[in-house]
């Protein structure tokens, strides 16, 4: 009985052996898969597994490419990305490779105004060329003060944004703040760093509300009001200038400039249709005006 | 009647104030015009790389740069009682006249120098005006210090030995600290007529 209950154990115990314990070889390895980033316009060799077994193939999107162990591709192209497969010389799949061509960051490009003069001030970059492959930005600023200088992270919605807003500004500075925006990818970061002086850079947005009505006499009266994201209008007034165009838009004069909200044009030709638009700049002449407002056209009547 | 004189002369003593903020606001208007000129040739007299669009030399933390800075936070800015405001403008300018006084004086390109010299008694005036308002509205102005009395303290010592790069340096920094506290002067006076409006 012992005996019979101990032979039939360890007929159990081999087989479940077998089941657990696989010979490796007889079963070939799961393959490789792997995601490569590639310069455009860079060579590049791709080894499959030890890249010296014989008889190897390498595939491209299921079509062979090219026979032997190690993928020579030269000057390569954006249309050399794809998925690569490497196979045994008995078909077996050795390895997947997932190539990605893109660009190393090149210095971002960048551009800093303040719409929101002295509160905020806003800062967008552009790379050239665009670098394809997922890239971040890290975005900061600071203050060269003699003490402590503190370091400011520009505010964005999400690190892929091209555009990011700073806050925390010192105006009247004749040292300028410092803007580090920084492009990051699998190739590489690179870094551009632009000296800032904030009251430099004003740049208001183009006035609101423009209304235009006819008057007795031919006249035109002009309203419109400040930009609302221009904080505080009244300490750091603004003045505007008004331009009038006609002739399907080939002629223009601009009057100007006003510290007050509305103008009064007289003057005009019967019968003529006018597009009139607003634009602001602070009353100091500093930074840049704004663009100009959306056009309100108006035609004056025949008699 | 007494009282009907008592309230005419208060709306005449305010209606002055105001005027006397409306002309130096305008002075410092027409300073700053004059300020652009000036600095666009001091900077071709100064030659390459001061002359160069993007040139910005780091500050040399010198005492012979002692102006106050016109840099400010905008909170702080906004709670600046008119006093404090005033007296931060008559400091800046008392320094800056006679930094420039000596720009001037070391300038070799007569047309430049009578160009800085023009704007020195442009600078004297707004300190006058500035002085003139502290006094109308109640406030003792600061001592006289540098800026009455270039021969004792100057802002910008005349040093021989000095390198030449570094006076060229020094005279970049004083046009552009002019340059900040013009724009801030005006925003100041203009803070100042609305709150004496109010």
């Amino acid at each position: 009985m012992c005996l019979k209950t101990g032979l039939w154990a360890l007929a159990v115990a081999a087989f479940f052996s077998q089941l657990c314990c696989e010979d490796t070889s007889t079963h070939p390895p799961k393959p490789i898969s792997r995601g490569i980033y590639v310069a455009i316009g860079s060579s590049v060799k791709l080894p499959c597994g030890d890249g010296m077994t014989k008889g190897t193939e390498w595939r491209v999107n299921g079509s062979m490419l090219v026979s032997g162990p190690v993928l020579h591709l030269h000057n390569t192209s954006l249309e050399d990305q794809g998925i690569y497969t490497c196979h045994s010389p008995n078909g077996g799949h050795i390895e997947t490779l997932h190539l990605w061509m893109g660009y190393a960051p090149s210095p971002p490009v960048v551009q800093c105004w303040s719409p929101s003069y002295p509160l905020k001030a806003v800062c967008s970059w552009t790379q050239t060329p665009d670098p394809i492959l997922p890239t971040y930005y890290i975005a900061t600023y600071w203050y060269p003060r003699t003490e402590q200088p503190l370091v400011h992270s520009c505010r964005r919605e999400s690190d892929q944004d091209q555009q990011c807003i700073l806050e925390e500004l010192e105006l009247y500075a004749t040292v300028p703040h410092l803007v580090n925006i920084t492009a990051v990818n699998a190739l590489g970061s690179a870094t551009r760093i632009l000296p800032i002086l904030i009251d430099d850079i004003m740049k208001p947005d183009p006035p609101v509300n423009v209304k235009v009505t006819l008057q007795p006499g031919r006249k035109l009266h002009v309203q419109w009001a400040p930009p609302p994201s221009w904080p505080d209008p009244v300490n750091f007034t603004l003045k505007y200038k008004v331009q009038f165009q006609w002739d399907k838009r080939k002629t223009a004069s601009i009057m100007g400039p006003y510290e007050s909200l509305s103008m009064v044009r007289s003057g005009l030709v019967p019968g003529r249709t006018y597009h009139i638009q607003v634009s602001a700049m602070d009353f100091m002449g500093q930074g840049q005006s704004s663009e100009w407002s959306d056009p309100v056209t108006i035609t004056l009547p025949t008699s | 009647m007494v009282g009907c004189v008592q309230v005419e002369d208060r709306a005449v003593t305010l209606s002055n104030e105001r005027n006397s903020i409306e002309r130096t606001y305008e002075l410092t208007k027409y300073l700053d015009h004059q300020l652009k000129e000036i600095k666009d040739t001091y900077l071709l007299y100064l030659g390459p790389p001061f002359s160069d669009p993007d040139f910005s030399p780091p500050r040399p933390n010198i005492s012979s740069l002692a102006v106050p800075s016109a840099a400010t936070r905008v909170d702080l800015w906004r709670g600046l009682e008119n006093g404090a405001r005033l007296a931060q403008n008559q400091r800046a300018y008392s320094v800056l006249l006679c930094a420039v006084r000596e720009l001037a004086r070391s300038t070799l390109c007569p047309y430049l120098q009578s160009s800085l010299l023009h704007f020195c008694s442009g600078l004297s005036g707004l300190l006058g005006s500035i002085s003139g308002l502290m006094n109308a509205l109640g406030y003792t102005p600061p001592l006289p210090t540098d800026g009455h009395a270039p021969l004792t303290t100057p802002a910008l010592s005349p040093r021989p030995a000095l390198n030449d790069f570094t006076r060229k340096v020094e005279g970049f920094w004083v046009l552009r600290e002019l340059q900040s506290w013009l724009w801030r002067s005006a925003k100041d006076f203009t803070r100042l007529k609305k709150r004496l409006r109010a």
